[in-house]
């Protein structure tokens, strides 16, 4: 069975200083697996620089064992609901439709194939009396049941989210999880950043746990300890830290030839 | 016949305008457009000098220059030596805008430009130059150059609009889907260049950020609709123009300034009404907590 | 030099209104470097724009009520729609859906057409005084007369007046808005009194620089200050200086070459100014940079020329030919001489007849640097979980950079181990 992602000495470098370094990991298909870690950690940064929205500065990831360009209608990507202006004139209806466009290329019309997902994907996420709705208009929970319907609507079998939980309210995040759980059993594969701990071993079977370097990688219940758990959240290794700001006020390159 | 002209004229600056500037306002590059309409002008000055006539595509290169010469101060502000962005961009286009106008000051004898002329524009003389094709006179030449731009401004969005519409709700997802952010912000930057540079004869430097944010703005407030927003601020930026031409005759004053003006009481009226709407809503919805 | 000659019998002061002209651009551009410090740190060097492009309706306004160019009305009118679209544009911002910079663009060139459509009428409209209204447009400070200056000098000591004495709660305003709130400062009225200032501002330095470049005037003089400094009375009195200086030179050449608006000129100065401060000056300065560079390029080809040489057999003195040690190393061959010359000259390695040897030095350099080395790949393939085979070139990068007092907490953290993740040796 092909490994979901796979990362080789990834490594994203903001502002002179590492934000995420050397992370190796291989994971698992058909799992719903959490990515956590304190504040500033890079979990972010690790989604998009696998997605390829940032370029990593060393390394390299793979998606189903290929380059992500060859595999992009595999994958969907959920950013954090913040990163978008809420403001933009569109509807509902609109934002899902962007789901189809990873398929449908840039230019081709809708069919009614397309038009089918789309009310199939409103509908999973209980958002169909809000179809033709203003974004705007919209609670924080329905946002990002909006996102969650573009993402279904791509059809893909790699599902990366971003905080998908954060200012949701309880009904909406009972309603995801179990979304995503019907998804996993589907087939699915599905890597969520998460913020809660108290909900991470409810949500996740398999975690990957950052503070800027790899601290565990595995199974829920092997990594989910209190060793590792103080080592991921208990403030940056000193050697680390220490090396890094070396680094920023050195100006030095992290590689050279 | 020559009010025909000039408010063609001002009505094809606005269309092409009201385009790109509902994109602008939606990526909060509004002041980008403000830094490159004025940094473009060195290139103009300098082309304008070289090739001692008012040819148009020397005139693009030496605008595109110049264009290129603020992006890059702006980086070097902003990433190189770490100045905040919005002192990044004022240092840089001032400087350039500077050099434009003391260019035009050591150049005045050989170029024909006049430094008022260059914020508000000309537009009244538009009708006076014509083109000649072939022996026939074809009309004012400002129409030409406006018309063959518009079209290719609303030619590239129509063809790009998904990109355009994508990259700018949400460039993340944009850019997990493979579509280059980079690519369409330069060509954004690209076409309003373009349009501030073949304005700059009729409308000027300042008063094309007027064309480029007001009607898109007024636009926004009303719609929810992304293209209704377009097809909204194409028609305010024409009847804009329309009005404001009829009241600078009034009052004998700058054609670009007036509709620059109606711009402003479009936008205000938009913005009173929306005020009103809301309260007028928020009574209603308490209205109907007090009776249930 | 003709130039140099021509200017410098501006500073003779020999014609009468070279002293005007010196001393109102002079305390014009002084203003704006103080009141432009704190419209910097507060990010809002866009809202000095829009105040900048405003004022030409109200001075537009005050010549058509008051049916002449005074000084004083034209100020008060400059300042009324100044302060006015700085108002709006708050106003607009919090009450839709519009975001900051449109509101700004609109603003800012909205005004600035009523301006020109009340000029041009007013051109137009053949009222004898009017002439020269488009002065304010780019600036002519050749313009001005002497109580033109001492208008300046009157509304320019009051304005320093106030920001002396709200000093200390500007200055925590800038830096930390949320705090100053939190400790109860007055923040509505410290914003209401910089708001007044800046526009005020604004509505007499127009007059020297114009409306479109007056912008510049606010921001560029105080971005060149925080180029050296990041303390805020040191800024700001070099705001103020670098601000003076560039509008009595600005001034100068624009006077010596009859019709040259000022505005350009002062702007033009200021920039280099602000050009040459960031080359130089501060932490970010590229000539710093370039300078740190170097060190680290050089250090970075000592040390890895050094390695070269380390013996893990002996761990004692190697000798090389020249193309054994270039076949050993994977640098092109320039680099590589350039690295046995810095060594030879550190004396850790010493050349005879063609054959390389190290020192004593030279054996405990390539021993530290390998242990540098081979003590990071055991570090992070222990604290990043690395496989064995993805830890070698990090630690090429990471060597140099690693300092003593880094090594000891390495050796601490990893319990003073022998052996690396390859299992060879960490030499001692």
């Amino acid at each position: 069975m092909e490994p979901s992602v796979e990362t080789h000495n990834l490594t994203v470098i903001y502002d002179k200083k590492p934000a995420i370094w050397n992370i190796d990991f291989t994971l698992p298909t058909g799992k719903i697996i959490g990515i956590m870690g304190p504040n500033g950690s890079g979990k972010s940064t690790l989604l998009k620089a696998i997605m390829g929205i940032i370029e990593p500065n060393i390394g390299y990831s793979k998606v189903f064992d290929k380059e992500l360009d060859d595999v992009r209608t595999r994958v969907s990507y959920v950013p954090q609901r913040q990163s978008v202006d809420w403001d933009f004139p569109a509807s509902v209806w609109d934002v899902v439709a962007m789901g189809r466009f990873a398929t449908k290329g840039l230019f081709k019309r809708l069919s009614k194939e397309d038009n089918d997902i789309i009310t199939e994907s409103l509908a999973k996420v209980n958002m169909t009396p809000f179809t033709n709705r203003q974004i705007s208009q919209l609670s924080g929970g329905q946002q990002q049941r909006v996102f969650l319907a573009r993402a279904l609507a791509q059809n893909a079998d790699l599902y990366l989210m971003d905080e998908p939980f954060v200012g949701v309210d309880a009904a909406t995040e009972q309603a995801i999880i179990n979304l995503l759980k019907s998804m996993r059993d589907a087939g699915k594969t599905l890597l969520v950043v998460h913020h809660d701990l108290h909900t991470a071993q409810d949500y996740f079977e398999h975690m990957v746990l950052l503070n800027s370097r790899l601290v565990a990688e595995g199974p829920t219940d092997e990594v989910f300890t209190q060793e590792i758990l103080t080592e991921t959240y208990g403030g940056t290794l000193t050697t680390l830290s220490k090396v890094a700001s070396a680094l920023k006020e050195k100006d030095f390159p992290m590689r050279h030839k | 016949m020559i009010d025909f002209w000039i408010i063609l004229t001002a009505s094809l600056v606005a269309t092409t305008t009201a385009i790109l500037g509902c994109f602008l306002i939606m990526r909060k590059m509004a002041m980008i457009g403000d830094a490159i309409s004025h940094a473009v002008l060195p290139g103009i000055v300098i082309a304008y000098y070289l090739t001692n006539s008012r040819a148009s595509f020397p005139i693009l290169l030496g605008a595109a220059a110049s264009g290129m010469v603020v992006t890059y101060l702006i980086q070097f502000f902003n990433q190189r030596v770490k100045l905040q962005q919005d002192a990044s961009i004022g240092i840089s286009y001032t400087f350039l805008f500077a050099i434009g106008i003391i260019l035009i000051s050591i150049f005045s004898n050989d170029v024909d430009l006049d430094q008022d002329c260059v914020l508000y524009g000309e537009i009244a003389y538009v009708p006076l130059d014509t083109l000649t094709l072939g022996g026939f006179n074809v009309g004012p030449r400002q129409v030409w150059i406006l018309g063959t731009t518009l079209l290719i401004i609303a030619g590239s969005v129509f063809i790009g609009y998904r990109k355009l519409v994508l990259t700018t709700f949400d460039p993340a997802f944009a850019a997990a889907m493979g579509v280059s952010v980079v690519l369409w912000q330069y060509y954004l930057m690209a076409g309003v260049s373009l349009a501030t540079v073949v304005s700059f004869e009729s409308v000027g430097a300042v008063l094309v950020i007027a064309f480029l944010s007001g009607p898109a703005a007024t636009a926004f407030l009303l719609t929810k609709d992304f293209k209704k927003m377009i097809y909204l601020a194409i028609g305010f930026g024409i009847s804009a123009s329309i009005i404001g031409y009829y009241m600078a005759d009034w009052l004998a004053g700058s054609i670009a300034g007036a509709i620059a003006t109606i711009i402003g009481v479009q936008f205000a009226l938009a913005f009173i009404y929306i005020q009103f709407l809301r309260k007028s809503r928020i009574s209603e919805t308490l209205e109907n907590k007090v009776l249930t | 030099m003709n130039f140099f000659t021509e200017i410098a019998s501006f500073f003779t002061f020999s014609e009468p209104n070279v002293k005007v002209v010196f001393w109102g651009s002079l305390i014009l551009c002084s203003i704006s470097g103080l009141v432009g410090t704190f419209t910097l740190l507060r990010k809002r060097s866009l809202i000095g724009d829009v105040i900048s492009h405003s004022v030409l309706p109200g001075i537009a306004l005050a010549f058509i009520i008051g049916q002449q160019k005074n000084p004083l009305y034209l100020i008060i009118g400059a300042t009324v729609t100044g302060w006015i679209s700085t108002y709006l544009v708050d106003y607009i911002t919090k009450h839709s859906k519009i975001k900051n910079d449109t509101a700004i663009a609109l603003i800012l060139s909205v005004f600035f057409g009523v301006g020109v459509l009340l000029l041009t009428h007013i051109q137009h409209s053949g009222n004898a005084s009017q002439s020269g209204l488009d002065q304010f447009i780019f600036g002519r400070a050749s313009a001005m007369n002497m109580s033109d200056v001492w208008l300046f000098i009157i509304v320019g000591s009051i304005i320093t007046l106030l920001v002396v004495v709200f000093f200390r709660g500007l200055s925590l305003l800038s830096f930390d808005e949320s705090y100053s709130q939190s400790i109860g400062f007055p923040n509505e009225l410290l914003k209401l009194v910089l708001s007044i200032t800046t526009v005020v501002t604004v509505a007499m330095g127009v007059q020297a620089v114009g409306v479109v470049l007056m912008s510049a005037l606010l921001i560029t003089p105080a971005a060149c200050a925080k180029f050296w400094t990041n303390k805020i009375i040191p800024m700001a009195i070099l705001a103020v200086v670098l601000s003076g200086v560039s509008g009595v030179l600005g001034s100068a050449i624009s006077y010596t070459y009859n019709g040259m608006p000022t505005g350009p000129w002062i702007v033009v100065v200021i920039s280099l100014f602000a050009f040459i401060s960031a080359f130089i000056g501060s932490k970010h300065g590229l000539l710093k940079k370039y300078i740190q560079r170097a060190k680290n390029n050089t250090k970075i080809l000592r040390e890895n020329t050094i390695k070269l040489f380390f013996n893990p057999d002996t761990l004692g003195e190697t000798t090389f030919q020249f193309e054994d040690i270039f076949e050993k190393s994977n640098m092109q061959r320039g680099t590589l001489k350039k690295g046995l010359k810095l060594l030879k000259s550190d004396d850790l390695i010493t050349l005879d007849n063609g054959t390389y040897t190290t020192t004593e030095e030279g054996i405990n350099e390539a021993k530290a640097i390998v242990r540098k080395h081979r003590l990071w790949e055991l570090y992070i393939s222990r604290f990043m979980h690395l496989q064995p085979d993805h830890v070698h070139d990090d630690a090429e990068g990471i060597e140099h950079v690693i300092t003593p007092e880094i090594e000891k907490e390495l050796e601490k953290e990893l319990d003073f181990p022998t052996k690396d993740p390859h299992d060879s040796d960490i030499p001692y």
